[in-house]
Formats: structure tokens, sequence, C-alpha cells
């Protein structure tokens, strides 16, 4: 009997597997008279949350990133250059910035034509995602496409909690290029449950994750050791949350299809004052060996 | 920044677990956000029962177009899932039941994943074993997909059907000696 189930479990598999997740549309709100095709936006949380466990990251989610030419992603304050509309040998005026958000901040240098490069700095008195410093300072004269500097406050050092229940969605990414970096893997001997303390690099986020010790047990007894094709996503995260922040969401999560288990993962998108492309903060542990990355996905024009 | 190192869960998990969830604004964004979370899983369960993508995501759409429709009535989002499962097993139920009738009027519908015209699935012990499962009574085969699709337990699939879960596992119980008989005579 068991084997039979083993079948029934693989055709079932197999055949819901021929629903693309790219291929379910967006929600409408009339009933479909109509049985036409509906071209969806292409969710690619699903192949960056599967890429992850396999070795090949940069050039897979380079090439994700490559194919899927729509972007509808939250990249918060995607500002566009503006800068191709101004003569090359002008002379520009930097604007007063200091004390604007960063995305404000980024989309008033570009669009007077100029480039920016940022640096942050923890400070609790400014608000998280303002400008404190400003390089060259305002009212300097400097050629077209020329670089300001901008510091930008992290403000105080914040905790994220990884728990049981967090709300999902799906994002489509968009056609930006990727960089990945693996800030941290790690490695537990001292049991589930232990927490994963990371302290940020560059300052972009700090991240502290705790797991719920009782599901994790669970998982680690029951979650075999599979290949990557044994893993899908599956947009609903049972053991992982992340609280405590706005504009901090998990996107995807790495789920034992079979089981239904989660592993300790999660794609976790933030917005962060030192970018204007989409972030990305990805968790991915194996509850059986306990070994995982913290990675950043930064994707920029 | 602070370097913190590694940190015990001792501590924080008492705080993690009185953690809320994030207030929904309105019903049409908690509507948005079941639909982003669940859709696909919706429609691959309905697709196990209607057999074509098309008509699945039909089945699923129209599942949250009423939803949408009934506005407000919505609230507790524990109780949205089984729920969206009830009603995207009725809605295959009703397609079923229509092409039934199509069927006498001879309107043709698209080859189900099972069949041998569908090259998307490959394997032929797959195809068998679908083939078999769509030859099933309409409650056993739901429970069959419920169970060994979503992985339900029997008091889940028995929410799920509106039936006891004596039903559950005695349609399960068939469906299995069913397939068992039909498959080995046929391998």
């Amino acid at each position: 009997m068991n084997r039979l189930e083993d079948r029934l479990r693989d055709a079932f598999g197999a055949a819901a597997e021929t629903v693309r997740p790219d291929s379910v549309g967006g929600l409408q709100s009339r009933p479909r008279t109509s049985r036409t095709r509906r071209l969806a936006p292409l969710t690619v949380a699903a192949a960056v949350a599967l890429v992850v466990v396999g070795t090949s990251v940069v050039a897979s989610l380079a090439a994700a990133g490559g194919q899927h030419a729509r972007s509808s992603s939250a990249g918060a304050g995607a500002s566009s250059p503006a800068a191709s509309a101004v003569p090359s040998r002008a002379i520009l005026v930097v604007p007063m910035v200091t004390g604007m958000a960063a995305s404000q901040a980024i989309a008033t240098l570009h669009a007077v034509g100029l480039r920016i490069s940022t640096t942050s700095d923890t400070v609790s008195t400014a608000q998280p995602g303002t400008v404190i410093i400003q390089d060259p300072a305002s009212g300097t004269e400097v050629p077209v496409s020329a670089i300001v500097t901008l510091t930008i406050s992290s403000g105080p050092s914040v905790t994220y909690t990884l728990a049981p229940s967090a709300p999902s969605r799906l994002v489509t990414l968009p056609p930006y290029a990727v960089t990945i970096r693996i800030l941290r893997s790690w490695q537990r001997t001292r049991g589930l449950g232990s927490g994963v303390g990371y302290s940020g690099v560059s300052g972009w986020v700090q991240l502290q994750a705790v797991t719920d010790r009782a599901g994790l047990h669970a998982a680690c007894t029951r979650v075999a050791a599979e290949n990557v094709s044994g893993y899908a996503r599956v947009p609903f995260i049972d053991y992982l949350r992340i609280d405590g922040r706005p504009g901090c969401q998990i996107l995807a999560a790495l789920v034992n299809r079979r089981t239904a288990i989660p592993l300790i993962s999660a794609l976790v998108e933030y917005r962060s004052p030192l970018s204007d492309g989409a972030n990305f903060l990805l968790i991915s542990g194996d509850p059986a060996t306990m070994t995982g990355i913290i990675a950043t996905i930064r994707l920029h024009r | 920044m602070t370097a913190n190192g590694v940190a015990d869960s001792e501590g924080t998990t008492p705080a993690a677990s009185t953690a809320v969830v994030p207030p929904v604004e309105s019903a049409g964004e908690l509507l948005a956000e079941l639909y982003r979370m669940h859709a696909l899983g919706l429609v691959r369960l309905a697709l196990l029962l209607v057999g074509d993508q098309g008509t699945a995501e039909d089945v699923v759409q129209d599942v949250f177009a009423r939803l949408y429709r009934a506005g407000a009535g919505l609230r507790d989002p524990d109780k949205a899932v089984p729920y969206l499962r009830t009603a995207v097993v009725n809605g295959c139920r009703s397609v079923l039941r229509a092409r039934r009738r199509a069927h006498l009027l001879r309107v043709p519908h698209e080859p189900p994943v099972w069949s041998a015209e569908a090259a998307v699935l490959a394997g032929e012990d797959r195809r068998a074993v679908l083939a078999a499962v769509t030859r099933l009574p309409g409650r056993q085969r739901e429970v069959l997909a419920l169970r060994y699709y979503l992985g339900l337990s029997d008091a889940e699939i028995a929410a799920a059907l509106q039936v006891s879960r004596g039903t559950v596992s005695s349609s399960a119980s068939r469906a299995l000696g069913a397939l068992a008989r039909e498959l080995r005579e046929e391998s």
C-alpha cells in the first residue's frame, strides 16, 4: 500500500507542477468569461529561493534577472535618472539634500544630473534613512555627472526576529543586475532553536534570527536530505516571521513540498536607504545539518 | 555598528511568540494577500480535479471573485484557507457537472493533463496512476488529491469536503483498494 501511496504522491506532484508558478495570473475582480491565457508577471522569488540551495547562486540569479523583463517589484523609490536630458558640459549647483529622506535625496540629485555614492552611519538621533552628510556641500558648483557622496543614517541598531506564521507575498523582480554577497555562513552545533546572530556588514542590516524550537525540531527530524528539486517554493511560511521593522517582509520560504515543512529559509525584502533598487536578504538554512547562509541580494540598474 | 555575535533563543522566543500579525487594511487587501499566497496551490489542486490548467485557473479566479464581491465577509484569516479549499473543490464539482452536460452536446474541452496527448506530464506510470484516479468516483478522487497532494490530515479533508471523518477514511481506503486492483492489472 505504501508503494501505491508514493506513486500517488509522485503523480499528483508531477501533474501539479505542470502549472508553473509564473503562469498563474493576478487576481481579477471580476469572474473570467473567456479562457484566454493571461500574460502573467513572472514571479522570480521562487527561482531565487530555489537557486540559493544550490551552489550556482550568482549565475542563475543573474540569468533570472536578465530574463524577466517586466518590473513591478516593490523596489522602493526606483528613481529613474534624468541625467541624459542635461547637456554634458554644464556646470551644476549641488542642491541641498541633507536632512531629506535618502530616496528623495537620490531622486533630487538624479533629477539635476548628478551621480550618487552612499555610505551609512549608525546615528540614533537622526531618523533612519535620512541624509546626515552630503559631500560636496550644497551650493558647490560641479560638472554634470559629478558624484555626490551621501552619508545616510541607519538609525539605531534593529533586531529582527523570526517566528511562526509570517505573512508573505510574491514579487516580481525588476530586470536589474544582481549582486549577491554572502555575508555570513553559519554552522550551529549548540542544538536547534539557538539563535543565529549576525552583525551587519557595512551597516545595512543587523539581523538576529531566532527560530521556533519545537517547529525546528520537528522539521529536523523529518526533513530528509533531498536534492534541490525536492523543494519547492510555497508562498506560505510556518515557522518564520520577520517583525519589528516597516518595509521588511518575508517574500518566500523554502518548503519541502512533500512534507510541507519549511526549512529555515526566508527571502526578505527590505527597504534600504543605500540603494534605489530592490534589496533582498536571504536567510537559508538546512535544519538537518544546521548550516546556512545569510546573503544580501541587491538589484541595481 | 554594534557587534552582536550569536544570541541564544532562550531570552527572545517569548517575545517572538507574542508578536502580532500586522493589520491588514481592507478586505480587498486581505484577499489580494490570500491570492498571492495561495493561488498557485489552489490552481494546482483544481488541476488535479478538473484536468486542465485553464479551467483550474477559472475555478480559482471565480472563487476569489465571489469572495471579493461578498466584501467584508472574510474576517478570520485562519479560516480563510480551509474555506478556499472547500470553495475550490465545490467549484471543480460544478465544472465536472457542467462538463457531463456539455459532453452530451459534444463540446470539446482541452485534453486533461493525464491524457496521452498532454505532453506536459512525463512518465507512463504517473499518467497511468492519474488516469486510474480519474476513473474513481468524485469524492474518492477529491480525498486522494487532498491527502496525497496537499498532505492534509483526515480531519482537514473532512472539513474541506464537509463530510464526516469516517466518510473520509472509508472513501480513501476504497479508493486505494480500487487503485491497487486497477494498477496491478495494468502493469
